[in-house]
Formats: C-alpha cells, sequence, structure tokens
C-alpha cells in the first residue's frame, strides 16, 4: 500500500503486519498479505486501511467511503467464525474458519449494476 | 431509418414482467419504452452488423498493440493483474459476450462510441422483451436479434472444451442484474448445461483446497460474473486470482476491451476509420490533431459505467455532464459525433457480439446528450 501512510487517518498499527492481542482479538487495521486491513468496527478484512483516504472518494471503512474519516472507539474485535453462507466481509478470516472457508472478498466495490 | 409513434400494448407491464423485464419503471421512470419503435431497413441492419463485427476484430487488434506496447499502465490496469491478462489472451479464455455502442442516424456510418466488453447489461429487453414485442405487434416483420440463439450455441461450444457445472452471479439486491444472470443461466441450461447461482459477494475461498467455493462450499469451476475485472483487481479475494483456480466469464482479457484507453489505440492504429470517432490520452492532442473541433470534446473516464462521469464540452464551454465515483484511473478525450435526432430524442444503438460475432441490436435513446442508466429501452424492426 505504498503512498497510503500520508493518507491513513486510523487508530491502528496497520504497518507492523499480522498481530493478535488478548485472545484473537485482532487490533484495527492489522495487515495480513492476502486478506488486507481489519477493521475492527466491521469486523472483517478490507483492501485499504481503515479511514484511507481516497482522493474523489472519501474515507474508506468498512467497505464504504464517507466524508470525513470515522471516529470509532472500537479498536480491537474479534473475527466472526463461519463454515460457510456468512456473506458480505462477515465470514471472512483467515484460517479461522471451522472449514477453512472465507467469503466476501469480492463485491466490496459494487456501487451498481453492468454497463 | 425512422422513429414511429404507436399506442403501447395495453397490459405492456405485464407483459414484459412475464418475460422477465421486471425492472421497465425504476422508481417510476419509464425505462422500457414501447410507446414508440425503430424502423430500420435491412440495409441499415447489414450497416450496424458489419460495423459490429468489424469493429470487434480491430478492437482485438488494438488490445494486441497495449500487449506488443505495454500500455497496460496507460489504461489504468493493475501492474498485478498484467500477467493473468496475458495468459488469459494466449489461452484464448472463451468469451461470451458484449455490446457496442454506436451513433447512427441511417444516412452517416455507424460510429463507435464504447465497447461494453465486461459486464453489458440491457440484454433481457434485447435478446427477449423486444422480440415478444414484435411477435405481438408486427409479427411479419423482422428484427436483428438471435441473441438468445446465439447465446445458447456460445454456452455449447463453452461446454464442450471446459466441463463441469457452470456458477452464475452478480452483486446482491440489484433487480436488473439478478434478471439478467436468471436470463443467462436460462440460456445455459437450454444449452444443457448444469447452472447454479451464487453472487459475488458469497463467492467462498478454501484455503485448504486453494479452490473458489459457492454457498454450499461446492468447488466453483466456472464462474460467470456480473460484476467488474477492475474492481475484483482491487478487492480482497484479487490475490487468489493468481491462482488461476476458475474459469471466469468474461475472462481477463476482455479488460483491455472494456477499457476506454483503448479508444486512443483504435484511431492511432486506424486513423479515419469511418466507424471511429478521432481519441486521444490528453486533450490537447485532440485539439493539435483536430482543430476543426475547436475546444469541442468528450471526456470519459477510462473505466466507467452506464455514462457516469462523462463530460460534454463543446466550443469550449461545458455543455452536459454527469456524476459518478470513476475517474481515478485518468480519462480519454473523444471527439464528439454529430447526435442523431429523431423528434428531440438521442438514439444509441446497441450492438450485442456473441461468440465475436454481431448478432443483435437493442436502442436506448434520451433527450439528453449523454446516454446513461436512465435512458429508455425502445425496440425496433425492419
Amino acid at each position: 500500500m505504498t503512498g497510503c501512510n500520508d493518507q491513513y487517518g486510523g487508530n491502528g498499527d496497520w504497518s507492523s503486519g499480522y498481530e493478535q492481542t488478548g485472545t484473537n482479538a485482532i487490533t484495527n487495521n492489522t495487515y495480513a498479505p492476502g486478506y488486507g486491513y481489519w477493521h475492527a468496527p466491521y469486523r472483517g478484512w478490507y483492501p485499504y486501511p481503515y479511514n484511507f483516504y481516497r482522493p474523489g472518494f472519501g474515507y474508506f471503512h468498512g467497505g464504504n467511503y464517507s466524508d470525513e474519516p470515522e471516529a470509532s472507539p472500537i479498536t480491537r474485535s474479534f473475527p466472526r467464525f463461519t463454515s460457510g453462507g456468512g456473506g458480505a466481509h462477515g465470514g471472512s478470516w483467515f484460517g479461522a474458519s471451522h472449514s477453512g472457508i472465507s467469503r466476501g472478498g469480492f463485491g466490496g466495490s459494487a456501487h451498481f449494476g453492468g454497463s | 431509418m425512422n422513429r414511429i409513434a404507436i399506442s403501447p400494448r395495453h397490459d405492456w407491464q405485464a407483459r414484459v414482467e412475464k418475460v422477465g423485464l421486471t425492472y421497465h419503471t425504476p422508481d417510476g421512470v419509464k425505462y422500457w419504452d414501447e410507446s414508440a419503435y425503430y424502423q430500420l431497413s435491412s440495409a441499415e441492419v447489414d450497416v450496424l452488423e458489419k460495423a459490429g463485427n468489424d469493429l470487434h476484430m480491430m478492437c482485438i487488434e488494438a488490445a494486441q498493440e497495449v500487449i506488443d506496447q505495454n500500455l497496460f499502465a496507460r489504461l489504468g490496469i493493475p501492474a498485478a493483474a498484467v500477467p493473468y491478462i496475458l495468459k488469459s489472451w494466449e489461452r484464448d479464455d472463451f468469451s461470451l459476450y458484449g455490446r457496442f455502442d454506436f451513433i447512427y442516424d441511417g444516412r452517416n456510418p455507424p460510429k463507435m462510441l464504447e465497447y461494453n466488453a465486461d459486464t453489458p447489461t440491457a440484454l433481457v429487453e434485447a435478446a427477449v422483451a423486444q422480440w415478444y414485442w414484435l411477435q405481438d405487434t408486427n409479427k411479419n416483420a423482422d428484427q436483428f436479434n438471435s441473441i438468445h440463439e446465439k447465446l445458447i450455441a456460445a454456452w455449447k461450444k463453452f461446454g464442450v472444451t471446459a466441463p463441469g457445472k457452470i456458477h452464475l452471479g452478480g452483486v446482491k439486491d440489484h433487480l436488473e442484474d439478478a434478471q439478467t444472470v436468471f436470463y443467462l443461466e436460462d440460456t445455459c441450461v437450454q444449452a444443457g448445461l448444469i447452472s447454479k447461482q451464487v453472487c459475488i459477494e458469497d463467492l467462498g475461498f478454501d484455503s485448504r483446497t486453494q479452490k473458489f467455493v459457492d454457498i454450499d462450499d461446492e468447488v466453483v469451476e466456472n464462474y460467470f460474473k456480473l460484476y467488474p475485472w477492475e474492481w475484483m483487481w482491487h478487492e480482497e479475494f484479487a490475490v487468489h486470482l493468481k491462482l488461476e483456480a476458475c474459469r471466469f466469464i468474461e475472462p481477463m482479457w476482455k479488460m483491455l476491451l472494456a477499457n476506454k484507453g483503448l479508444l486512443p489505440v483504435l484511431w492511432q492504429k486506424f486513423p479515419n476509420h469511418p466507424n471511429l470517432l478521432p481519441a486521444y490520452f490528453a486533450k490537447d492532442e485532440l485539439a493539435q490533431a483536430q482543430p476543426a473541433a475547436k475546444g469541442s470534446y468528450v471526456a470519459k473516464p477510462k473505466l466507467s459505467r452506464e455514462g457516469a462521469n462523462v463530460t460534454i464540452v463543446q466550443n469550449g464551454a461545458q455543455a452536459a455532464s454527469t456524476t459518478g465515483d470513476y475517474g481515478e484511473e485518468g480519462f480519454v478525450y473523444q471527439a464528439i459525433a454529430p447526435m442523431a435526432d429523431f423528434d428531440g430524442n438521442h438514439p444509441v444503438m446497441g450492438v450485442w457480439i456473441v461468440n465475436h460475432e454481431a448478432c443483435g441490436l437493442g436502442i436506448r435513446e434520451d433527450t439528453g446528450l449523454i446516454t446513461g442508466n436512465l435512458s429508455r429501452f425502445v425496440p425496433h424492426l425492419f
């Protein structure tokens, strides 16, 4: 995520790599290769850091953009454990699912339909 | 070519809903409009068919140019995707369909506006709804429309080379996309293939087998995705695309054809072709090369959908524009096509390509200068 550092307005050490705190709670903006950034308030992995600023779009959090950075008190959270059918982002966590299956890794960019 | 005003069928809503066009009046705004139709001559249909076939082959040649000249960054294509686009290109991965948009008035040559080569919609209305409209209203007339038959034939061809179930899906909670997927699944089944739906959000990845799986954890070997490649390459599962564990339809090489950055490449490779409009990567280039344009052009994002983020500038002043979330990858600048005008309506001719062959027409019209997702679909005959 070269070039993101200056734009990041989050509240975790997202550049320090995968790190778990406590018993499987994941710190906001933890980065895991192949999975992305953990957005603790949304309990999911996303392609950009929490509150990543994208010109023309805004601040990214939980799969959406807003005009202002989000201020959430949740700095750590637990992944949802699912064995399939978890839907968008909720069931997505590397190696945590009982079945080894993660979901919700596509579909987060959807604005509307085809062309 | 004429636009003929007529009375709609008294039960038109029920008639089109019955064949899958349930999104005929989104948010109370008429989208399917059978209060008129376009009448073409068979010679005009031939012109559109030839333009579709010629342009499709030219786009493939232009895509080869992108590869040979390494223009991927110019088109805003992520570097991570390039090796896999190249492999998809070399394998000649199966392509189902696409839709050209042309400006055409029946007198001047059709001019290509763009090629919706990855996730084209307006399919149910073009392939099915207008065909049944023709049977109800003008049974003895013909229509440029063998889309349905060609889709079935294309699936049969795919089934021979790629055994296994076909999964299909788009985004959740989008009526038009859902109906498009339902329709394509129907053509798939009619081709004798086994199908199953899984929405793009529900597509799973099994870290043990390194395979994509559906909602029942069944391996997805072939996946028709009504979801753009450029979004997929920016999402969490993009890393799994590198495993090439699934045949995607449309294939990855279609990223080259669906990108509006191909328009300047086409113009450079086929200058002054009658079906092309001058197009450049920079508006200064356009002004320099086309002084007659006199500060008039259309700015289009390299990656965009439904006419979003398009700006029309005439004589240096903004004449029309649309909003949207696109443009991050940059814009291309295309000369303005003289708009066809039928009683104040500006039609855009959508020529469908199935399995590399032009096979149908869907016409959308607007009173504004930019065709967007609320432009009306009007049936045609010849």
